[in-house]
Formats: C-alpha cells, sequence, structure tokens
C-alpha cells in the first residue's frame, strides 16, 4: 500500500504498425482501463522492433506478425491475432497480465 | 481491367464501398482490382496496389476465423492514401491469402476487407468495431448470406456506427 505503482509497458508490433497494431492496442488498453491499471503502449512496425527495446523498455511485446527471439532481445513476446479474431483472445489477455506481473481478474 | 460495381455507405470518418461475388483468382488479383476501384474513386493514389501487394508479401493480413469465413486484411500505408475508405469484397470463389500470425501456413478466404488509412488514431474506434465484426461469426454469416451490396453496406454502417448504448463516455 501507498507505493507508487509500476509503469507498465506494452510495445505493440504489427507490419506497418498502422492498422491492426492500432487495434491490437486499443483492444489491450481497454482491457487494462476496465481494471483500472494504468498502461503505456507504444506501437512499431515489426521491423523496428529491436531499436524499440533499447527505448521504451517494455516488459512485454505483443505482435501480429512472428517475431525472432533474437529481435525480442528475451522479452516475452505474445501473438496479437487473437485480438483480431477473436480465437484465443482470453488466453492472449492472460498471457499479457500474467507477463506484466498482474494477477489476470477471474471474470476476464 | 474490369471494375467491378459497388454500393457505398457514407460514415462520419470513412466511406465503405462493397463489391459482391468477385470473380478473382488470386489475392493479389483481389488487391489489383480493390485498389484500382480505391484510386478510381480517389481516395488512394496510384502507388497504392503495388504498396499493398508488397506490404501483403513480407507481412500478410489473412486470419482464420471462428465461424469458418475467413478473412484478409491488405492495405497499404497512410502515404498511398488521400482520403480514408474501407472496400469490402466478397469473392465468388474463395483465394488464398498467407496468414498474418504463420506466414509459412495459408488461410482460403471470402471475404476481403480492404481499408485505406490515412491518419489511424482518428478512427481506431471504426477500425476496432470493423474487428469487433471479425470476431462475430453471426455478423460474418450475415455478410456472407447478403444478396446485394445495399444490404451489405447496411449490416456494416449498422455494425460499424457508434451505438449509444455500449460506447463509452
Amino acid at each position: 500500500m501507498g507505493t507508487k505503482p509500476r509503469d507498465i509497458k506494452i510495445l505493440v508490433a504489427c507490419g506497418t504498425a498502422i492498422a491492426t497494431a492500432t487495434v491490437v492496442a486499443g483492444k489491450i488498453k481497454q482491457a487494462f482501463d476496465k481494471l483500472k491499471i494504468p498502461v503505456t503502449i507504444v506501437q512499431c512496425k515489426a521491423s523496428e522492433v529491436q531499436g524499440k527495446i533499447e527505448v521504451f523498455d517494455p516488459d512485454v511485446i505483443v505482435a501480429n506478425t512472428p517475431i525472432s527471439e533474437k529481435a525480442a532481445k528475451g522479452k516475452p513476446v505474445i501473438n496479437g491475432v487473437p485480438f483480431l479474431t477473436g480465437i484465443g483472445e482470453k488466453e492472449a489477455l492472460k498471457k499479457i497480465f500474467e507477463a506484466v506481473g498482474i494477477t489476470p481478474p477471474a471474470d476476464l | 481491367m474490369c471494375i467491378p460495381g459497388y454500393a457505398v455507405a457514407l460514415m462520419r470518418d470513412m466511406d465503405i464501398l462493397v463489391v459482391l461475388e468477385m470473380d478473382s483468382s488470386s489475392s493479389e488479383d483481389v488487391i489489383r482490382k480493390l485498389g484500382k476501384l480505391l484510386e478510381e474513386k480517389g481516395y488512394v493514389k496510384d502507388t497504392f496496389v503495388k504498396a499493398t501487394i508488397e506490404r501483403e508479401k513480407s507481412v500478410p493480413t489473412g486470419l482464420e476465423l471462428a465461424g469458418g469465413v475467413n478473412a484478409a486484411l491488405p492495405h497499404a500505408g497512410v502515404e498511398h492514401v488521400n482520403k480514408p475508405a474501407l472496400v469490402v469484397a466478397r469473392l465468388k470463389r474463395p483465394v488464398t491469402f498467407r496468414r498474418m500470425d504463420d506466414p509459412e501456413s495459408e488461410v482460403s478466404v471470402r471475404i476481403v476487407f480492404m481499408p485505406a488509412i490515412k491518419d489511424p488514431s482518428s478512427y481506431i474506434k471504426t477500425l476496432m468495431r470493423l474487428v469487433d465484426v471479425f470476431k462475430d461469426p453471426w455478423v460474418m454469416d450475415l455478410l456472407t448470406k447478403a444478396r446485394t451490396e445495399r444490404e451489405v453496406a447496411q449490416i456494416l454502417r449498422e455494425r460499424l456506427s457508434p451505438s449509444e448504448e455500449s460506447e463509452e463516455p
């Protein structure tokens, strides 16, 4: 109690960082807003991930297109496509919460 | 090239163009035809088609959906767009797109949604509602069964417009 909440940072990557990353970032933001947990989400192109990690230092990467382990630099990578198809969306959200150290709510 | 017939639904932030029973042999052909339509109507620049085809090669957009009616979301960067639009095409026979989440594998696509995006942040809500259409097998089924372009345009306008009750403050 009384401690300032840690700043949670999520990097969302897609091919061009205009359409699908925007939507996935929006869906993740909604989920965090619902729980009143502050979160900073940055979008980038898949090809920019490596550089973005250095400046942004995200807790987790959510990618709509496969990201190499090398590019991810040891950060956990979660598939963002479930936020576009609905298939496995809750599971993906649960993985994000777990990756940033938050217990996922039961009524996700 | 034959530009397909279409219906338009006007939205506050973007126009929706609907094409039904488009006969295409490949994903590239679909992108070419729909891109030409957008170009003809002034929504995109003449670089849009090539850019979309190139983007699809490096980062594909095929999505496998729950109801079995799969979709693809080919698009290009904002620099190729004049004014925002969304063209939706239902294909006479499905074509193959590579999967967004697994570019090594393919998915057979019946409905293609091709957005021309100018400034993503200004119509993020429309894009998010579009994704809610993807996720809802019932709506995808409606889109598959609708008989006219106008009917599809009407369904999409209803689904993509803000609904008073569910909209957050």
